[in-house]
């Protein structure tokens, strides 16, 4: 089976507030391609989702022509490879392999991001520590003096981390305590500033107050069932 | 001071990641220096390539340093865009085998480290949980790889078959040491494919000795039982 053309149908099988789900919203953004937007309720998925992803059930997923997509780092190659306007990678293989490093290590450090949120006390304040040694290794070795990760305008590795700039502070206010403060981490702050005013990321973010509304809902559910 | 060698790979004997590497760069016909590393005492000059992670694999051409296996078997077919490709030129054929490769690093290879690292009843469940992965990845990779025979790129070794011929190869070793996991009466397909692999010259000359393996992998994992 081989790839569907440019011009065929694209379907994103999303869920409000993920941030997976936004990273493939803003490629499509950035790419101009015209989709369909299918929204998933995660407690009771549909029989496209399941049929689609059949070995994660999870969303994002990608569907073009009828062939499905799963997994946001894969998606996102896949749109780069078939969509080659307003490229999210540079052309040489170094640069390339630099922005697939750090989109990596993005990916592989939310756990610790996550354990913020759902711990409290002495374990939250550890995990907060590790969340900031790896802001500080992001600030000082990913970014730099850089205006985006990707570097003078987003790509991949920017569109990965998209997360730290739309939801950690809703996620902070929330969980009750401050990662990313300007003063430490002030290219990163910067950083964010710029990302949430690039054309196509700018109107596809999600709403501040609904998100506090929904991620504050989430902290009390959690908080209860981890509290004796 | 470092001698500028155009190809250089930082890795260690017994460790399947840098089995890939090694296997991406023979394929392709790149002639490389390969540094062991001890990774009880790792050198300055690792620390200085990989200071993120501090790890091994790391490849180093022309003095710039890329590290983590899957970015690096991306680089490899990039840079060095000669056949034999390690990745398929179809898009959608691409994210087919980047999904599997993230599957089996993500899912099956920790619940191999899951097997290695519990005894007892906590071991057992670990086997199950690692069968049902594996289970999961077989009948994916024939769905999504129907009909490619030996491997799944074809006649040569591909990215999928580099990720997982370079641990795989050695279930004997795992058999031996843990547990049977790798059971060609519970997975003949993925296990026909597995020793497809094995049996191929390349994989032969690259794959760790089994016995230097066994030895070292029990010695590591398997703790004498407390007196």
């Amino acid at each position: 089976m081989t790839s569907s053309t440019m011009e065929e149908e694209v379907k994103l099988l999303g869920a409000w507030p993920s941030p997976y789900s936004y990273r493939v919203l803003w490629a499509l953004s950035l790419k101009d391609i015209k989709y369909e937007y299918v929204e998933e309720d995660l407690s009771n998925k549909s029989d496209l989702l399941l049929k689609y992803n059949p070995v994660y059930k999870k969303i994002p997923v990608l569907v073009h022509g009828g062939k499905p997509i799963s997994e946001s780092l894969v998606i996102l190659e896949y749109m780069e490879e078939t969509w080659p306007q307003n490229p999210l990678l540079p052309q040489d293989p170094y640069d390339r392999a630099m922005a697939r490093f750090w989109a990596k290590f993005g990916e592989d450090k939310s756990p610790i991001f996550m354990a913020i949120f759902i711990t409290v006390g002495e374990e939250q304040e550890k995990a907060a520590k590790e969340a900031k040694e790896q802001l500080t290794i992001l600030e000082e070795q990913a970014l730099g003096e850089k205006r985006f990760f990707g570097g003078d305008k987003i790509g991949l590795t920017d569109i990965v981390l998209g997360w730290l700039a739309g939801w950690l502070d809703v996620i902070e206010e929330a969980a009750g305590l401050k990662l990313l403060e300007a003063e430490t981490f002030p290219r990163l702050h910067a950083w964010v500033q710029r990302f949430k005013e690039v054309p196509g990321i700018k109107e596809q973010l999600p709403d501040r107050d609904e998100m506090l509304v929904y991620y504050k809902q989430k902290r009390e559910m959690l908080i209860a069932s981890v509290t004796p | 001071m470092e001698k500028q060698s155009e190809v250089k790979l930082f890795g260690t004997w017994s460790s399947g990641y840098c089995t890939r590497i090694e296997l991406a760069l023979k394929l392709k016909g790149i002639p490389y220096e390969y540094v062991e590393e001890d990774l009880s005492n790792k050198s300055d000059l690792l620390i200085h390539h990989n200071p993120v992670h501090k790890k091994v694999p790391v490849l180093v051409h022309n003095g710039k340093a890329i590290a983590e296996s899957l970015v690096i078997l991306e680089y490899i077919d990039e840079h060095w865009n000669h056949t034999p490709k390690l990745l398929p030129a179809d898009p959608y054929e691409r994210a087919k085998v980047r999904f599997w490769a993230n599957f089996y690093d993500q899912k099956f290879g920790p619940s191999i480290y899951n097997i290695i690292t519990s005894k007892g009843k906590e071991q057992e469940k670990a086997i199950e949980d690692s069968r049902e992965v594996l289970k999961v990845f077989e009948e994916g990779i024939e769905r999504d790889f129907p009909a490619k025979s030996p491997f799944l790129n074809g006649g040569t070794l591909g990215f999928l078959d580099i990720v997982v011929g370079s641990t795989a190869c050695n279930f004997k070793a795992f058999n031996e040491v843990f547990a049977v996991v790798f059971d060609p009466e519970k997975n003949p397909a993925f296990c026909s494919w597995v020793t497809a692999m094995k049996d191929c010259p390349l994989m032969k000359e690259t794959l760790p000795p089994h016995d230097r393996l066994v030895a070292k992998i029990s010695k590591f994992f398997l703790k004498p039982p407390k007196a």
